[in-house]
């Protein structure tokens, strides 16, 4: 599963990107070769953002939310801002449920439409 | 009370922050600015080389190496910082043409062939570059939108040569782009024709007037605490700052170029808001200077708050205070709302104040981030940044510790009863959660 985080400058979410590793790698139901992380800044979302399964938002650019639907839904991509307690302590665990449950959510969608 | 004021903020701030970040050109401006960013720092590091004679002595052999070689050393500073308007005019061309999907590379050219016709002064047996610098900025953005827009209009209406089926694709994109380069190089030489007829100048030089009163009035502590306080302020409602970048990037990269420009020439440098200044003082540890609610969290009884100044101090070394401004929370936090927002300006703005009353000298050089206190002192080579950033240090822990103790004795209030925690995942999001089975 390929991971995208954005925030303002890619810094903050890279942090929390490094713990969401940590977990996966703590992890012995999870693989880590089968994850794929990146953390960029929102601005240069575009021109990544084909490559990716699911678009993690971080709090403090939850603003460009509509922007980055534009962005996400024509290509069929799930999206979710994060959490601002949970980002607010790098809870990379809570994070990564988040995705999966994100993204586990876009599939059940997908295959009853 | 506090709910009205983030409902009207909210309101009214979102949808600004919102379309400023959405709007095409904006955004252009802001991502051809950081895309300048490591020019702005390697010439900003050669053109300090040239001093390093007048620190150590002449007689020694890197002394002798840097005079003898004085021409090569400046070359690095004239093509990066000296030919800024240049890479501006580009990026913008570039970022500009991939939002609207056009050729980038006809974008480019078209756009870089427009600037050089409004900004090029012809000398005896050459060209000057004068306005290829930071006195062409302006000039640069304007006319690299203007070229793809016109460039974007030609296209619309079919203003191209179409070639017969089987020419090969590359071969056609050049016919295609003829019409549009005549039009764009009539544009801009008429333009460049009629400036100087009607005004005696080039463009670049009229445009710099007619913006001096809004780059100068940046040159001001005190403006510089009022921009302060609404990066502080949009901060606090959840909005980064850098929905500002439009506006202070190009004047931090003026204020630096001619600050660079001064110390070359041996004269008073003139201005304190630059991109190193504003990260090394206005974001040291973070906009709003948060490291006092960090050092604060890290002392208190509180596990909670112990365990986010954990989190948050190291980041905070760097800049970055996202965790303890979500983990705080101090953004949306009312009672946070005068240290963060009122202390957060003042503090941050500080130095500025005492560089503008002759404490702390102005700064030659933009560094990349290297971490608090260094930071500081590598913008201006200055010991007193780091006296600066102190003082910034005991006034925020000062600041921030009587409002935290309101905060945390809310908490300890609130730590036995806490056992329902905040709900991040909703019914149906536990049980996937459960069907996913995972370990952690």
């Amino acid at each position: 599963m390929k991971i995208l985080l954005c925030c303002a400058g890619g810094f903050s979410t890279n942090m929390l990107m490094q713990n969401m590793k940590k977990v996966i790698q703590n992890s012995e139901k999870l693989n880590i070769e089968d994850f794929d992380f990146t953390a960029i800044p929102a601005d240069s979302l575009e021109e990544v953002i084909d490559q990716w399964d699911i678009v993690l938002i971080g709090p403090q650019v939850s603003h460009k939310t509509d922007f980055i639907g534009t962005l996400c839904e024509p290509r069929n991509i799930p999206y979710t801002v994060i959490d601002k307690d949970v980002y607010g302590s790098m809870d990379g665990a809570t994070v990564l449920k988040l995705a999966l449950v994100t993204y586990r959510k876009h599939q059940l969608e997908q295959g009853e439409n | 009370m506090f709910e009205k004021f983030e409902n009207f903020m909210n309101k009214y701030l979102m949808p600004i922050a919102h379309k400023v970040d959405r709007q095409r050109h904006l955004a252009a401006i802001k991502s051809s600015m950081v895309a300048t960013t490591p020019f702005m720092i390697i010439g900003s590091f050669f053109a300090i080389i040239p001093a390093l004679p007048n620190m150590i002595g002449e007689g020694n052999p890197v002394s002798q190496f840097i005079i003898s070689n004085a021409d090569l050393l400046d070359l690095p500073v004239t093509l990066s910082i000296g030919f800024l308007s240049i890479y501006v005019t580009m990026m913008i061309a570039y970022y500009l043409g991939n939002h609207y999907k056009l050729f980038i590379p006809g974008c480019i050219t078209l756009a870089t062939f427009a600037f050089l016709f409004v900004s090029v002064n012809t000398v005896e047996g050459g060209i000057s570059i004068s306005n290829f610098g930071s006195k062409g900025l302006f000039a640069a953005m304007l006319v690299g939108m203007v070229a793809v827009e016109l460039y974007r209009i030609c296209k619309e209406h079919n203003l191209t040569i179409r070639m017969p089926e089987g020419v090969p694709d590359f071969v056609s994109r050049s016919f295609e782009l003829i019409p549009t380069t005549i039009i764009v190089g009539g544009t801009f030489i008429l333009i460049r024709y009629f400036s100087i007829q009607l005004f005696g100048e080039l463009p670049p030089q009229i445009l710099t007037k007619v913006l001096a009163p809004l780059v100068g009035s940046m040159d001001n502590p005190w403006a510089l605490l009022f921009l302060n306080f609404w990066i502080c302020l949009i901060f606090f409602f959840g909005i980064h700052s850098s929905v500002f970048g439009p506006i202070t990037r190009p004047i931090m990269a003026t204020f630096i170029a001619e600050n660079i420009a001064a110390m070359q020439a041996g004269e008073a440098i003139p201005h304190f808001y630059t991109a190193g200044s504003s990260s090394a003082f206005f974001g040291f540890t973070g906009a709003g200077i948060t490291i006092g609610m960090v050092i604060a969290c890290l002392l208190s009884k509180s596990e909670r708050y112990r365990k986010i100044g954990q989190v948050s101090l190291f980041p905070s070394l760097f800049g970055i205070n996202e965790p303890i401004l979500f983990g705080g929370p101090i953004i949306l936090n009312p009672i946070m709302f005068i240290p963060f927002v009122f202390g957060g300006a003042i503090i941050g703005t500080l130095p500025m104040f005492m560089m503008d009353w002759g404490l702390v000298a102005k700064p030659i050089f933009d560094p990349p981030y290297v971490g608090v206190f260094l930071e500081g002192f590598l913008t201006n080579g200055d010991f007193m940044s780091i006296v600066a950033n102190l003082i910034q240090l005991i006034l925020t822990v000062a600041l921030y510790w009587p409002f935290f103790k309101i905060m945390e004795r809310q908490e300890l209030g609130q730590e036995e009863e806490k056992i329902n925690q905040k709900k991040i995942f909703s019914k149906d999001e536990q049980d996937i959660l459960g069907e996913l089975d995972l370990d952690f």
